[in-house]
């Protein structure tokens, strides 16, 4: 039966698993283009690590949100129908910007393994630039976090 | 607050004491070199011969210290190599060794070496082959060559399930008939039969998927377990050779810190080469044009007058309207680690101010709310504390550490403000924590996160109202005082009336509120008419100052750019608290060694969260100062001062004066 607890845990659910989606592949795809240059320079490791690592932060994001989801239903303790979707839709910024800016993110990472690889000493700006599709992630998770604030 | 004043610097000495000039040049570090264009070409020297033959004994020696790195023995603990990485020694080592050391002969001599141990591993592995192959066919008892007048001998191997079928079809067929170990997928097999019946044959067993086998030539003519143990003997031989051949590899590595030594001053004279070809030659005298910091041509005038006795002539002059000039850092000692941000955004422009004294104070802070765990702030000032008390760092590394001890400290602070120690609940801790904490906890974050949020904004408003600010001092002290006020001042007028409105229309004071209105519209119209006064065309004139209103928008976001701070504080926290719940679950979970998973749980979960998040606060923080706070008052990328200067990888020099 379809209860106010199960429509909020599927807020949860989609803010966790959407968003790691989104950092599965952003890290994926950096890890593999990664790999190729460890293979020729492996002591480029720890600047290799750090840009495959940014597009991660998205599921961390994601289950920050959920967290928080699971949170104000504890606080609400009984879960009106009403209250339950609310958390739903609550939960959405943060899973589909999570999903999609983790994705995209592990794509510039790609690119700044360029940097990496001939321009060392720019290390940061690869950093930067992948970072910067970072912030709709977080645009996402703060949404989440206002509009949770709010269901009561 | 402004950028060093560099100095265009013409250099004239007598070409005798040409090297030594430039030796002395590259020890101080305090010139970068230009070619200038003079016109004479045919008064330069190209040095072609030179620059190649250094630069392939350079590329030898870094071969041979390759080489023998694997084959060297430090037997100092990991923690002394950790504290002392590089080879300390004297000017006057560097050059009795660069006089007397054979580094060309042992660079030859590694060269030949390598050379020997690819054949011998190579011809190792191809008889290891060759066993192997051999040791399938091992109960053969023939050669496999062994083939008479009117026979022949067949070999390869069957798939193993069809042998039989095979074999019933050749019945009708005289043959001899050897299989192998049968338990390989792969059954060896040889057949000798008479040459008339070899086609038959063989079209027999090619319907049944047979794989011919050739063996190498020399192990045709022996019967296989009579050739194994040859190879092996030989395997034996080589092997003990390329035994002998590590052990004196190992001997040869201990002429390492030499030949590192000999690397980095071959690196230096090559550097040196390479600059030759931008001086000028008279008959008797040489000049070098370049840059240097004013404040370094006293010292650099003084040292070589000691060095040529008088003979030299240095003229040096300010950069001229059109040029360049490469853009020096110059900082208080506190404000300097702080360098290492501005360095990541890359030089500002020569005629730009140094924005580093202006992004310490917010990038303190706004990483401190990044993070904001007092928690994860003392383990950050520990950590950097030990690293800068013990570890060997570059100035680089020292800055990099204490930007970060700053902004540990000020993440104590924020920490505590916001009531965060390591994700602790205070509720579930003993009474005088919880009181303490509580204490000094100014507001509580995952509750009333709409405060922090106000928080952020109002940071960011400072900020970019800062940035603004900067940029109309600069013009008014650069440009002219009519600009600056024109154009900074009144937007800088119209942001803060437009604010105050902003927060007035919210409560009481509607005296306050019509003020800030009309204000505000009065600057509008200012706006419109100032903006495009460089345009010479009326309509261009309004447009442009219609145009420029614009620029809200972009403020606007700026400023709601920095409500990440919020996500991410938060994000800290929360996280920090689930990694305690998590080692809790486990410790009460699991019983007597509970309290083991506990600790390993909360250490590497903490330290976790606190790298990726330590991460993050940087980034994000440098972030905002990249995109939203530099470019309101920096003009554009400049380029980086590059002195001609010894760089070392391997050695640091004991001064000695």
């Amino acid at each position: 039966m379809i209860t106010g607890l199960s429509i909020a845990i599927l807020g949860a659910v989609l803010a966790v698993s959407l968003a790691s989606i989104g950092s599965s592949i952003g890290v994926s795809i950096a890890g593999q283009v990664g790999s190729g240059i460890l293979s020729e320079e492996p002591e480029k490791f720890i600047s290799v690590l750090v840009l495959e690592a940014l597009p991660g932060s998205q599921g961390i994001y994601g289950f920050v949100g959920a967290f928080m989801a699971i949170n104000t239903i504890t606080n609400l303790g009984e879960v009106s129908l009403g209250a339950g979707s609310a958390i739903l839709f609550a939960c959405l910024p943060i899973a589909i910007a999570g999903l999609f800016s983790g994705w995209l993110q592990g794509k510039v990472s790609v690119a700044g393994m360029n940097i990496v690889a001939k321009q060392p000493k720019d290390f940061v700006k690869a950093v930067v630039l992948s970072a910067m599709v970072e912030t709709y992630a977080i645009i996402g998770l703060l949404t989440t976090i206002l509009l949770l604030g709010k269901v009561s | 607050m402004a950028l060093a004043e560099m100095n265009y610097l013409h250099l004239i000495a007598l070409t005798k004491d040409r090297d030594r000039v430039m030796d002395l040049l590259q020890k101080m570090g305090v010139v970068e070199i230009v070619s200038e264009q003079t016109g004479k070409e045919s008064a330069r020297e190209t040095r072609d011969g030179e620059i190649k033959d250094l630069g392939y004994w350079l590329a030898q020696i870094t071969f041979a210290i390759r080489f023998l790195t694997p084959y060297a023995q430090d037997k100092r603990s990991p923690v002394e190599k950790l504290l002392h990485p590089a080879i300390s020694t004297t000017e006057e080592e560097l050059n009795e060794l660069l006089k007397n050391y054979p580094h060309q002969d042992l660079t030859i001599r590694c060269e030949q070496y390598e050379e020997e141990r690819n054949t011998l591993t190579n011809t190792v592995r191809s008889l290891e082959e060759r066993v192997a192959i051999l040791r399938k066919w091992e109960r053969l008892p023939f050669a496999p060559q062994s083939g008479t007048q009117s026979t022949l001998v067949i070999l390869g191997t069957l798939p193993q399930p069809i042998i039989a079928q095979a074999q019933a079809e050749m019945r009708h067929l005289p043959h001899y008939f050897f299989s192998g170990d049968e338990e390989d997928k792969q059954v060896p097999i040889a057949i000798v039969c008479k040459k008339e019946t070899a086609q038959h044959i063989q079209s027999i067993l090619h319907t049944h998927g047979w794989k011919p086998i050739a063996f190498a030539e020399e192990d045709s003519a022996e019967i296989p377990s009579r050739q194994i143990p040859v190879l092996e003997q030989n395997i034996r031989a080589l092997t003990s050779q390329l035994n002998h051949q590590i052990r004196e590899l190992t001997k040869i590595a201990d002429e390492l810190p030499k030949l590192k030594i000999v690397s980095d001053v071959l690196r230096w004279k090559y550097e040196q080469e390479l600059q030759h070809p931008n001086l000028h030659y008279t008959h008797y005298t040489f000049t070098i044009a370049g840059w240097i910091p004013a404040r370094a041509v006293k010292h650099l005038e003084k040292a070589l007058d000691k060095l040529t006795l008088h003979s030299f002539a240095l003229t040096t002059r300010k950069p001229k309207q059109d040029e360049l000039a490469p853009s020096v850092l110059e900082n208080k000692r506190f404000i300097q680690p702080y360098e290492t941000v501005t360095n990541m955004y890359g030089a500002p422009l020569a005629t730009d101010p140094d924005p580093t004294v202006f992004l310490a104070p917010f990038f303190t802070l706004f990483f401190a709310l990044a993070l904001t765990d007092a928690g994860y702030g003392i383990v950050i000032t520990l950590i950097t504390l030990l690293a800068l008390k013990f570890l060997p760092l570059s100035p680089g590394g020292r800055k990099m550490m204490q930007l970060l001890m700053a902004c540990g400290l000020a993440t104590i602070v924020t920490g505590a403000l916001f009531g965060s120690w390591f994700g602790m609940v205070a509720g579930n801790l003993p009474g005088w924590m919880a009181r303490f904490i509580r204490s000094v906890q100014a507001i509580d974050p995952v509750a009333d996160p709409n405060t922090f949020l106000l928080i952020a904004f109002g940071l960011g408003v400072v900020q970019i109202i800062t940035g603004i600010a900067i940029k109309m001092w600069w013009k008014w002290k650069t440009v002219s005082a009519r600009d600056a006020l024109l154009d900074e001042g009144l937007w800088l007028l119209f942001l803060i009336v437009l604010i105050g409105y902003g927060v007035a229309s919210r409560g009481a004071g509607t005296a306050f509120v019509q003020w800030c209105k009309w204000t505000a519209i009065g600057l509008t119209l200012a706006l419109i008419a100032t903006q495009g006064r460089k345009i010479k065309n009326p309509v261009g004139k309004i447009g442009k100052g219609i145009l420029s209103l614009y620029n809200v928008v972009g403020y606007f976001s700026d400023v709601l750019s920095y409500s990440r701070l919020v996500a991410l504080g938060l994000a800290t926290g929360i996280i920090a608290t689930v990694v305690n719940l998590v080692a809790a679950l486990f410790r009460d979970m699991i019983p007597y060694v509970g309290w083991v998973v506990y600790i390993v749980i909360l250490v590497g979960g903490h330290s976790f969260n606190l790298m990726i998040n330590a991460l993050g606060a940087f980034i994000h923080t440098a972030r905002l100062h990249f995109v939203e706070y530099f470019p309101k008052f920096l003009e554009g990328a400049g380029k980086k001062f590059v002195p001609f200067m010894r760089e070392a990888r391997y050695i640091s020099l004991e001064e000695r004066e």
